[in-house]
This record gives C-alpha cells, structure tokens and sequence, in this order.
C-alpha cells in the first residue's frame, strides 16, 4: 500500500493487490461505509479529499479468499495536510 | 455512533467466525468504545500518559476467560507512512467467552498512535471471533 500527497494537497491511497485472486473489502473514508474488490494482481486507487477540510480517516478491511489469501488484513489512514500515517493488523484465521 | 468493519469470515464450516476492526482518536484520560459484539463482548479504551488501559464488558451472558500469555495472539501491526514518528504502541489480548456448552475465542491486536499536535491518541484495533468446535 501507499500513499501520497497530490497538488490540490488531497491524499491519494493505492492498494495493490497482488494475489491471483480478487479480494473483497468493506471501505469506511470519513464515515461513509461501501463495499469495494480489489481486482487480482492491480492496483485500486482511493482518493481521500484534500486539505484545509481536517483530518480526514479511512478504514480497510480486506476479507480472505481461501488459500490464496487466508489472511484478513485491516488498514486505518488518517491524514492531516501533508503527514500520513497508517497501521495494519494482519491475522490469520482458523 | 460507532463506527467499525464487522464481517463474516468463511472458515470451511457453520462455525461463526468473524472480523472487527475499529479506531478511535481520542484524548487522553477519556474512555472510549473500541469494538463491539452484539451479544457477546464491548471492549473500551482509555489511554492514560504511556498506558493503555482496555474494559472489557461481557455482554454474553456466559462466561468470559482472558488470556495472560500474549503469545496466543498472533498476526502482525504494520506502520507505514509518518507513523513511526508518532510514538506507536502495540498490545494484545486474547480470551474465551463460553455459554453452556459454546465456546468463542476472540483474539485481539490494539495498536496506538500519538498525535501530539492535536493532543489525541489514535487506538486501532481488529479482533477475530471464532466458534470453538464442538467437542
């Protein structure tokens, strides 16, 4: 996963999926919840808006599929301006 | 409101397993609501100086076990970005909620980040439920 800081000072999140299989994830960015898939072996871009507005949070959570990918991985951004910072948990199921 | 991810996980059989995740950014001294498990667990939080204190309320009925030995948590907490620079902090917590003849084990990873600028601590959590088999 990365992350950067465009021009217009929002922050662009990419997730790369690189397992041979599509991974499905429910999204949470500033409190508006959706469901996204994250394609196999790409890249996924999530935009977060841009400064002046505050702190500005999204939240991942990567559901397994099988045996490709048996681990459920939960990832928390928040940015401010132009720092970053983010945690991952990654756990095994089973 | 509350904000968290709850999903099922498929685990190959009719055993519930799932998966909360959650975060809170909150001031220090102040309690708040983590995660939450209808009917069976309500974890808080409360961030004091360098401790990080967890309440866990058992909504179960039944009866809950923790676990001392955070060894039986497994997984991994990863920073990226600017986080290194905002004192992160990691913990477990592991334990078992059994009712009759039911057992789930919860399995937790909280991890911390200090934002000094805004006077607040971020805590993040994911815990993974899942239904002991049926002896």
């Amino acid at each position: 996963m990365t992350a950067v800081v465009d021009r217009d000072n929002s922050t662009e999140v990419t997730v790369r999926n690189g397992m041979d299989v599509a991974l499905q994830a429910a999204q949470d960015l500033d409190g508006t919840a959706a469901s996204i898939s994250l394609a196999a072996d790409a890249a996924t871009t999530i935009q977060l808006p841009g400064a002046g507005l505050g702190v500005h949070r999204l939240h991942l959570q990567i559901l397994p599929n099988g045996r490709e990918s048996p681990d459920v991985v939960s990832l928390l951004v928040t940015s401010e301006d132009s720092a970053i910072a983010g945690q991952a948990f990654v756990s095994a199921i089973g | 409101m509350h904000a968290q991810l709850t999903n099922r996980l498929d685990v190959g059989d009719e055993r519930l397993a799932l998966v909360i995740s959650g975060a809170k950014e909150i001031e220090p001294g102040s309690r708040a609501m983590l995660l939450l498990a209808e009917g069976l667990f309500r974890l808080d939080v409360v961030v004091a100086e360098d401790t990080l204190r967890t309440v866990l309320r058992n909504l179960s009925g039944g009866v809950i076990e923790t676990e001392t030995t955070l060894g039986t948590v497994t997984g991994e907490s990863i920073l990226f970005g600017d986080a290194a620079s905002y004192e992160p902090g990691r913990a477990g917590l592991g334990f078992t909620i059994t009712t009759g003849a039911d057992a789930v084990w919860v399995r937790a990873m909280i991890a911390t980040l200090r934002f000094a600028d805004r006077g607040t601590v971020q805590v993040g959590a994911q815990a993974i439920l899942l239904q002991a088999p049926v002896s």
